[in-house]
């Protein structure tokens, strides 16, 4: 065979052998697939974790989800899973971009089907899911305007756009600038802090704070409110 | 003189025997204890296991699900020493067991504290959440699409809640199913439109738990039957329990084991 044919032959042998390989295997293989959408989040924004597999699903399938665990190197269930209650359709699983997690996080689906007896016959690659950090933080102070000596009153902040349980950094000024008050206040997991203002002087007092920043988002300037006691 | 026949090197070796015994504490055999049944027990019964360890740890316990009825059944055939069930006997499960109720489960409905909605009757949450009523101003609300938030189909606070409110019918297709009670309350908490159920222990200021037929959701009306949206969690014995079994069980039933009752449910002590 002339030397050019010889090598289109080779090609064209190489390139179905190629195709034959990436096929996915025919017969009773089942094959399942996970799919994370977005694949990332920042701090208390929804993922869908929506498994598929390669066969119709019944009535009482299962699908569990399981993260790996980086501690241990193991892979453990994440949650109950999915059972599907209509046979064709697999609902998708929601999880939420929170502290229960460590990021990236990893998961993967195994599929069960009610006719084995719940036992595993595919299992997902796996998908990573990311956290993505607030680049930029800020405080929203609520306190009164105007307010009466020894008199409490109720102040608060929240952390925009939330970055969960943290902490934030108080100080009260009072008249000519002396700090009257030093704290640090605990966020919830919506960003909200919440203190008392109480003073025995009259005048002009300045509330100053600023969130420290945690792994969801960076810490913020300083936020300022200013209450006249009289 | 008589001379022993006994060497000198065995008397020496009985006696260091002897030495190392009295020095070396004793090691207690271990014991194992086998539980298995409801799958909304089970993860309790992994967190009593693991407290329980804590305090004797040469005691190993297996904590296996199945369902209610695969505890009923094994507790009285003697494969577990313990079962687990999250509903009550029934005259086909077998005779001669002992329940034991150590945990209360209600599950609460609730909406974002911005919502306007304080109260509904149970019709209108199986309406809500088989699809049958999509807007909120079909219930005197605002003109705007309620959101569902649920659990996800395995849940067994999803399965009392389609039995108790439900009539046993699936929840809408369009519900989105979050994996724990936290995530449902931070979901609802976010969203001014959303609707969702939780354990009745999940209830905090982030969210507001709805009447129902004119009842609260509050622990008090759980535990005293008053809101009943609620049920018993269950051990489950062959007659008295008795041995590890009934150290265990005295264990859940004692500060320790209710404080994490507490945690996801409500403590019957």
């Amino acid at each position: 065979m002339p030397g050019k044919s010889r090598a289109v032959v080779i090609g064209v042998v190489t390139v179905a052998v190629a195709a034959v390989l990436a096929v996915p295997a025919l017969g009773n293989d089942l094959m399942c697939a996970l799919r994370a959408t977005p694949g990332a989040g920042t701090y208390g924004s929804d993922v869908a974790l929506q498994p598929s597999v390669t066969t119709e699903t019944v009535t009482g399938d299962k699908f569990d989800i399981q993260t790996y665990e980086f501690a241990s190197q193991t892979w453990v269930k994440y949650g109950e899973g999915l059972t599907v209650e209509d046979t064709g359709t697999i609902d998708p699983q929601y999880i939420m971009i929170d502290d229960s997690m460590t990021y990236p996080a990893i998961f993967r689906t195994v599929f069960l089907p009610k006719s084995s007896k719940n036992t595993t016959a595919a299992v997902s690659d796996p998908i990573v899911v990311l956290m993505q950090r607030n680049a930029k933080s800020a405080v929203a102070i609520t306190a009164p305007k105007v307010a009466s000596r020894n008199k409490s009153y109720s102040i608060s902040a929240t952390v925009k756009p939330d970055s969960g349980i943290g902490k934030i950094a108080m100080r009260i000024k009072g008249p000519g600038g002396k700090v009257v008050r030093s704290t640090t206040l605990s966020t919830d997991e919506f960003g909200y802090a919440a203190s008392t203002f109480r003073v025995t002087k009259a005048g002009r007092y300045r509330i100053e704070m600023r969130w420290i920043g945690n792994r969801f988002g960076a810490a913020s300037a300083i936020a300022v409110a200013s209450v006249t006691v009289r | 003189m008589l001379r022993s026949r006994f060497p000198r090197s065995a008397a020496v070796l009985v006696v260091a025997v002897v030495l190392v015994s009295l020095l070396v504490p004793s090691v207690a055999l271990a014991s194992t204890l086998k539980l298995s049944g409801s799958t909304t027990v089970q993860p309790l019964g992994q967190q009593w296991a693991n407290a329980y360890r804590k305090l004797y740890p040469s005691t190993s316990i297996v904590v296996a699900g199945g369902g209610s009825s695969v505890g009923f059944k094994d507790a009285a055939a003697g494969r577990v020493d313990i079962g687990m069930s999250s509903r009550e006997i029934k005259s086909s499960d077998p005779s001669g067991l002992k329940m034991i109720p150590v945990a209360r489960d209600a599950v609460a409905v609730c909406v974002n504290p911005a919502s306007p909605v304080k109260k509904l009757t149970q019709a209108q949450v199986k309406g809500i959440f088989t699809g049958q009523i999509t807007n909120w101003k079909q219930l005197g609300g605002p003109n705007k699409g309620i959101v569902l938030v649920g659990r996800t189909g395995s849940s067994g606070t999803y399965e009392f809640f389609k039995e108790s409110f439900l009539d046993m019918k699936r929840q809408s297709s369009r519900t989105k199913t979050y994996v724990s009670n936290g995530m449902v309350r931070s979901a609802v908490a976010r969203n001014k439109y959303a609707i969702g159920y939780v354990s009745i222990a999940f209830l905090n200021r982030s969210i507001r738990g709805l009447t129902i037929d004119g009842v609260s959701p509050t622990k008090a009306n759980a535990l005293s039957g008053t809101y009943k949206h609620a049920r018993y969690l269950f051990l489950i014995s062959k007659g008295e329990p008795a041995g590890e079994a009934a150290k265990f069980v005295n264990f859940v039933l004692g500060s320790a084991g209710q404080a994490i009752s507490a945690r996801e449910y409500l403590r019957v002590k």
